[in-house]
């Protein structure tokens, strides 16, 4: 990296920070630590709303899935528009109704305190584990690529996010991240612009778009019922909008960004202005990896994006069978340039069938390349202590590190830093909101000064904080505890919506039959998981569908009556 | 909306009423431009147009 980038990555981090630091400097008290003295307007609401759900994994992960997948994964957030309407109308009244600074104090006022505080233990076991993730999987990417310590890269990213979260609460955050979110945008239209310049003069942006169609990329939508598709326009209208419901309804993290609204109006319209622009962004973050994609049919790809792995693998006693794969690799790229020549002087002269004769060599070419990848991955996790997983988070970041000019990497390198540290520090402000709320000022001190939850409110963020970078800089972490911690999530997320759903459109259930339905729900759900194959996505159907209809059917249960 | 509404020591409420002391027409109010139907419409229709845009894209 150069020094210009080097001034780029650490100008922009430090400024964005000192400007939340500053701006938040005033004296506040322990309610205004957590929701931000409800001074927010719409666009600050909507941007924090967006920093937060996009973490650095966003960044390095999306562009390399549609690179190797396509746009199809733009279906997901299909169904996310309309939960923004439906949690306008349905949650946010009653949250402001209320003033209740987490979402759990709710549930308390619906129900009893054991309700509230097993949706709230329930969040912060996801949440807390979540945390350390969000550290973790950029600083693990980015330690590799650039050979930074992984331990001082969790470090560092943390002390960040503790300071600022620490020194100004919730306002802080919402504030650093209206910048973060702008950097983050702004890098990712530069890194459009520079990959779509750096194609080839004689492909127009048409052409580069019609090369990705025929080679599979541009499979944004697919209406066809296929059970057996992850994505498909149906999947994502309806698990998109559930999935979407439980995260802005019931995790605090998202729900601390809109209740910080100065109105209930302004709190609505950020999440509408969310509803709005999440799709358009998405859609620009997946087709970066698609113009990536087709920026390597001309210029050569590596065999395997993650190139620490590639070189251990190649010093390693199979690196013979690795070279030959690579030679294999080579070929078929110069037949695959060759097959692409040929689609363009049929499509340049019109030419139907030598278009589709042309363009059936390139899938095959495609075809075989991919079939190439896969050996020569299976060659490298046999070649090394561990399995390095595939390479889809390293695609981007690679692209930016070869091929990008000096500055831009560094503003690239600060736009993922950015998402690490916006998505932590909203976990962090909520996880210390709500351990203050909903367990210590409610069971453990209930009638402190405000000075003390204010100190209180600061030693626990700080202290989730410390937790997370521990978890993520010295914790033998793995691909699979990643998955285990993202399974782990849909454990719960299930149960705590289906709370709220029964505590809002249900009114005859009461607490007890509510608290014995999300035990209920828990361990169904736990069971399902340790025994059977269902996908752990349906764990959230499951968990929300059972506390439902086992506290209906509670409710229904004939009661004695009272003897006198 | 106060800033320091939120400051003072809340214990449980012990019903579901709304407890401040915020107008009940702020609860409903629209932004002056526009209705909240008509806001729930744009974003529907946004959705439904870059629908309809994903699937022109789509090969």
């Amino acid at each position: 990296m150069s020094a210009l980038d080097w001034l780029v990555l650490f100008g922009t981090l430090s400024t964005i920070v000192a400007y939340g630091v500053w701006k938040t400097r005033l004296p506040q008290g322990s309610a205004t630590f957590m929701h931000g003295g409800y001074a927010d307007n719409w666009a600050t609401i909507g941007l924090s709303v967006m920093a937060t759900q996009a973490s650095a994994i966003t960044f390095l992960s999306t562009p390399g899935q549609a690179y190797t997948d396509g746009m199809r994964f733009l279906q997901f957030y299909f169904g996310l528009p309309l939960a923004m309407v439906v949690l306008s109308i349905a949650f946010v009244p009653r949250f402001y109704g209320l003033r209740v600074v987490t979402a759990y104090e709710y549930l308390e006022t619906r129900f009893d305190r054991k309700t509230r505080q097993l949706a709230a233990f329930l969040f912060l076991v996801q949440r807390g584990l979540s945390a350390g993730i969000t550290i973790y999987a950029p600083a693990i990417v980015l330690s590799t690529v650039l050979g930074w310590s992984l331990s001082l890269t969790c470090v560092s990213i943390g002390a960040l996010v503790i300071l600022y979260t620490v020194s100004g609460g919730t306002r802080a955050v919402s504030q650093t991240q209206k910048h973060q979110m702008v950097v983050m945008m702004g890098g990712m239209v530069v890194a459009f612009v520079v990959v779509v310049l750096q194609l080839p003069r004689e492909i127009s942006f048409g052409r580069a778009v019609g090369l990705a169609g025929t080679l599979g990329k541009m499979n944004v939508v697919d209406f066809s019922p296929r059970l057996d598709s992850r994505y498909t326009f149906w999947s994502g209208i309806t698990g998109g909008f559930f999935l979407a419901m439980s995260y802005f309804g019931t995790d605090q993290s998202q729900v601390q960004r809109y209740l910080s609204g100065r109105s209930i109006t302004e709190s609505r319209l950020g999440l509408l202005f969310n509803g709005l622009f999440k799709v358009p962004m998405q859609f620009l973050i997946l087709f970066v990896g698609v113009m990536v994609f087709v920026f390597h049919q001309f210029q050569p790809a590596p065999i395997f994006f993650n190139q620490a792995a590639l070189d251990a693998a190649h010093r390693a006693p199979r690196a013979g069978e690795l070279r030959a794969l690579e030679a294999q690799h080579a070929a078929l790229f110069v037949r695959k340039q060759a097959a692409i020549a040929r689609l363009e002087t049929a499509l340049d002269r019109h030419d139907g069938a030598a278009e589709q004769a042309a363009a059936e060599s390139v899938r095959a070419a495609e075809s075989e390349t991919q079939a190439v990848r896969n050996q020569a991955h299976a060659v490298i996790a046999a070649s090394l202590p561990r399995d390095p997983g595939n390479d889809t988070d390293y695609i981007f970041i690679s692209f930016v590190m070869r091929n990008l000019p000096r500055g831009l990497v560094g503003l690239l390198l600060a736009v993922i830093l950015c998402a690490a540290m916006s998505s932590t520090a909203s976990e962090l402000t909520a996880l210390g909101a709500t351990t203050l709320v909903d367990f210590y000022r409610r069971s453990v001190r209930p009638d402190a000064s405000d000075r003390h939850y204010l100190r209180v409110a600061q030693l626990f963020t700080a202290a989730w904080g410390v937790l997370a970078v521990l978890f993520a800089a010295f914790a033998s972490l793995v691909d699979n505890l990643i998955q285990a911690v993202n399974i782990l999530g849909s454990l719960f997320y299930g149960t705590i919506l289906g709370l709220f759903l029964v505590a809002f459109f249900f009114a005859r259930v009461g607490a007890t039959p509510a608290f014995i339905a999300a035990l209920l729900s828990e361990t169904v759900v736990i069971a399902v998981w340790l025994t059977t194959g269902v996908g752990f996505l349906w764990f959230n159907v499951i968990g929300c569908a059972i506390v439902i209809a086992a506290s209906l059917a509670l409710s229904r249960a004939p009661r004695r009556s009272p003897r006198r | 909306m106060s800033t320091d509404a939120g400051d003072r020591d809340r214990g449980a409420p012990a019903s579901i009423e709304p407890s401040s002391a915020e107008p009940r027409e702020e609860m409903h109010a629209a932004p002056p431009f526009l209705t909240w139907g008509a806001i729930y419409a744009i974003v529907i229709g946004a959705l439904a147009a870059e629908v309809a845009i994903c699937a022109a894209l789509t090969r």
